[in-house]
């Protein structure tokens, strides 16, 4: 059994909007190991990125976390229910930025362009720890460096419209591991950025992950990062995770039908050109819709009326591996 | 193919004017299209590939004269006759405008939000003599059952549906005057990868069903390879290799085409995680560096690469490549 760093235990995270109630988030159940990626993949309006969010304690009004445990598991078997923190006070302070950190998906938004690179990485040192201004300048020379901004020193005094998107992206990783992190969360850390910068980034993410002894919860949309990234993979649709398995299972044996149509859906080099993909009919249902029984079901080629469509999925362990599936058909499959 | 090609397009260039201070002053050009030929054959999908800046959109634009270009020809052939829209006058091009036609990125924005997907589709119809409302009526209903949408929609406004959705009715409109040509500006990027495949499948029926000829220009290699016969890839506005899908894909020769290869992630596991990877970052189009623009990042670059301008030059049949290394 590996150490596990942080579990997510039937989380609910909802939007209460005039329109009605979001379930963004709708009884997620994840441990993260320590030391590894595990990385959430799904479409947009999943809740991939909410379940990130709710992980720090970033839900804004109208959004509220109306059930479920989040703990943190610290070294020293010291464990904290981040969930029963109070939503902006000390103790989540302390522990956002420092112990566990995050990257968002914008760099040219996600850094203030009125004071210089140096200042912003500097901050999150001053915040947590209490060198003084001389070492803490240091330490962030030090920590750009390892993040691969040339020229640091100079650097330090610049602001970030002189910066290219891939370095801006570097300053906010540096920013984001200059308090060295147990747990990292990246919310679509390239997306933004072309793809030869994207492959240097990751690349960095994985070299700094060996150096900090550090996990990472990877968010993404793109299943060509998850194969570059990520040990485990879960996949979620619609507030819920639909498979979860360790990466390499995932691509050779997945076993939900969401899994297994996204991955036929996807054009790849040396596959046949010109030939017609497999799509997924319709489109990924209205928010605000309460769909009974398995959330893919509308969609399903699978779908099998009277099962499907009532009370919700089991929860299918592989035996033997660590893929967890959840779904009605399959477990007709696996009666034996 | 020993026919004519519908389009060539002969060293367009496309600067723009770097301006500052007070008067405005012309300090330098940004060269986003710098000397560019290919031509492109009746019924084929040619993908244009790069990465952001790389001036791939500015191509799209020129190449239907919603920019005008700096230099160089566009020859489009209608009816065995060959206009050449980079010098055109607007009374020339406005009857050659139904030919050409484009499909944009963003369905959330390149959709009006107060027309009715009738009034948005049947726009290009009006605007070019089909007054009868009830003519427009049947061949908006015609398209939208084209596109994979229901007749109905036809009263709707673009809210009401969803990204994919939205895409078609931007098809539906760009395919409303029989088009020959059509620029597809990253039509799929903005899209879910389930929602992607649809609109993919889509792309490719219509092209069969009306032998459209398509510009297809992307940022996903995935995405371009799929659906392209040839692919030409662009680097700081020059093409820097051009050739059939497959050979580009299984034997690139520019050592760009080679590292943007290598940069995609795949969705394979077994992939080595730690290939060797491009280093530095996109050159500034406005101030390119010497000799081939691609040396400064370039793995095999040698000193004359730092000074001799590479020519874009056939190195196998219809495969051409602009580097001094490739024999």
């Amino acid at each position: 059994m590996k150490n596990t760093l942080l579990s997510i235990q039937n989380l609910q995270t909802h939007f209460f909007l005039d329109e009605g109630t979001v379930r963004a988030v709708n009884g997620v159940n994840l441990e993260i190991p320590l030391g590894e990626t595990m990385s959430i993949v799904g479409e947009s309006g999943c809740g991939k990125s909410v379940t990130a969010f709710s992980v720090l304690q970033l839900i804004a009004s109208p959004g509220r976390i109306v059930s479920g445990k989040i703990v943190f598991h610290r070294s020293n078997s010291d464990d904290v229910v981040l969930t029963d923190l109070t939503e902006g006070g000390e103790r989540i302070r302390a522990i956002r930025g420092s112990e566990i950190a995050m990257i968002f998906q914008e760099p040219m938004t996600s850094l203030s362009p009125v004071h210089t690179v140096g200042n912003q990485i500097m901050e999150a040192l001053t915040l947590h720890t209490n060198l003084g201004k001389t070492e803490a300048r240091l330490q962030v020379i030090d920590m750009m460096q390892r993040v691969g901004i040339p020229n640091p020193v100079e650097r330090f005094n610049q602001y970030p419209h002189q910066m290219s998107g891939g370095l801006r992206q570097r300053t906010i990783i540096a920013m984001a591991l200059v308090c060295q992190p147990k747990l990292l969360i990246a919310d679509e850390p390239t997306t933004a950025l072309d793809v030869t910068i994207q492959a240097q980034i990751l690349q960095l993410m994985r070299d700094l992950q060996t150096e900090f002894e550090m996990s990472i919860l990877l968010i993404t949309h793109d299943l060509g990062v998850v194969a570059e990234m990520a040990d485990q993979v879960a996949v979620m649709y619609m507030g819920r995770i639909v498979e979860q398995a360790e990466m390499t299972n995932l691509f050779t044996n997945p076993q939900h039908p969401y899994t297994q149509a996204l991955l036929e859906s996807i054009p790849r080099r040396g596959k046949q050109p010109k030939t017609e993909l497999k799509v997924i009919a319709g489109s990924v249902p209205n928010p605000f819709e309460q769909i009974t029984g398995c959330p893919f079901h509308p969609r399903c080629e699978e779908f099998s009326d009277g099962r499907c469509n009532q009370g919700d999925p089991p929860i299918l362990s592989q035996l033997g591996t660590n893929q967890h599936v959840a779904c009605f058909i399959r477990e007709k499959d696996k009666i034996q | 193919m020993n026919e004519e090609p519908l389009l060539q397009v002969r060293n367009l260039k496309k600067y723009f004017p770097i301006k500052q201070g007070f008067f405005n002053q012309v300090v330098g050009q940004i060269r986003a299209v710098d000397g560019i030929s290919f031509d492109l054959y009746h019924g084929e999908c040619l993908g244009l590939v790069g990465e952001s800046g790389s001036g791939k959109t500015t191509v799209g634009r020129s190449v239907l004269r919603a920019l005008s270009p700096t230099d160089g020809q566009v020859l489009f052939r209608l009816d065995d006759r060959s206009y050449d829209l980079a010098t055109a006058t607007e009374g020339t091009l406005r009857p050659l405008r139904q030919h050409m036609q484009m499909i944009f990125q963003d369905p959330y924005s390149s959709l009006n939000p107060r027309m009715t997907v009738f009034d948005i589709i049947g726009e290009p119809l009006l605007v070019n003599g089909v007054s009868d409302k009830s003519e427009r009526e049947q061949r908006v209903q015609e398209l939208l059952t084209q596109v994979g949408l229901k007749p109905e929609h036809m009263r709707r406004y673009p809210h009401a549906f969803s990204g994919g959705q939205r895409q078609r009715i931007g098809i539906a409109r760009a395919l409303a005057l029989h088009p020959k040509l059509i620029v597809a500006d990253e039509p799929v990027s903005a899209l879910d990868v389930s929602v992607q495949a649809q609109v993919l499948n889509l792309l490719q029926e219509l092209q069969e069903n009306f032998q459209l000829t398509y510009l297809f220009i992307a940022h996903d290699l995935s995405v371009v390879g799929h659906i392209s016969d040839r692919i030409a890839v662009m680097y700081a506005g020059k093409l820097v290799e051009l050739g059939a899908t497959d050979e580009l894909f299984h034997q690139p020769r520019h050592p760009y085409t080679e590292a943007l290869l290598a940069a995609v992630p795949v969705p394979e596991p077994s992939r080595d995680r730690n290939r060797t990877l491009l280093s530095g970052e996109v050159a500034d189009p406005a101030n390119l560096p010497s000799g081939c623009v691609f040396h400064p990042r370039c793995p095999y670059a040698e000193d004359r690469c730092k000074t001799e301008v590479p020519e874009f030059r056939e190195i196998a049949t219809g495969h051409l490549a602009r580097c001094h290394l490739v024999e």
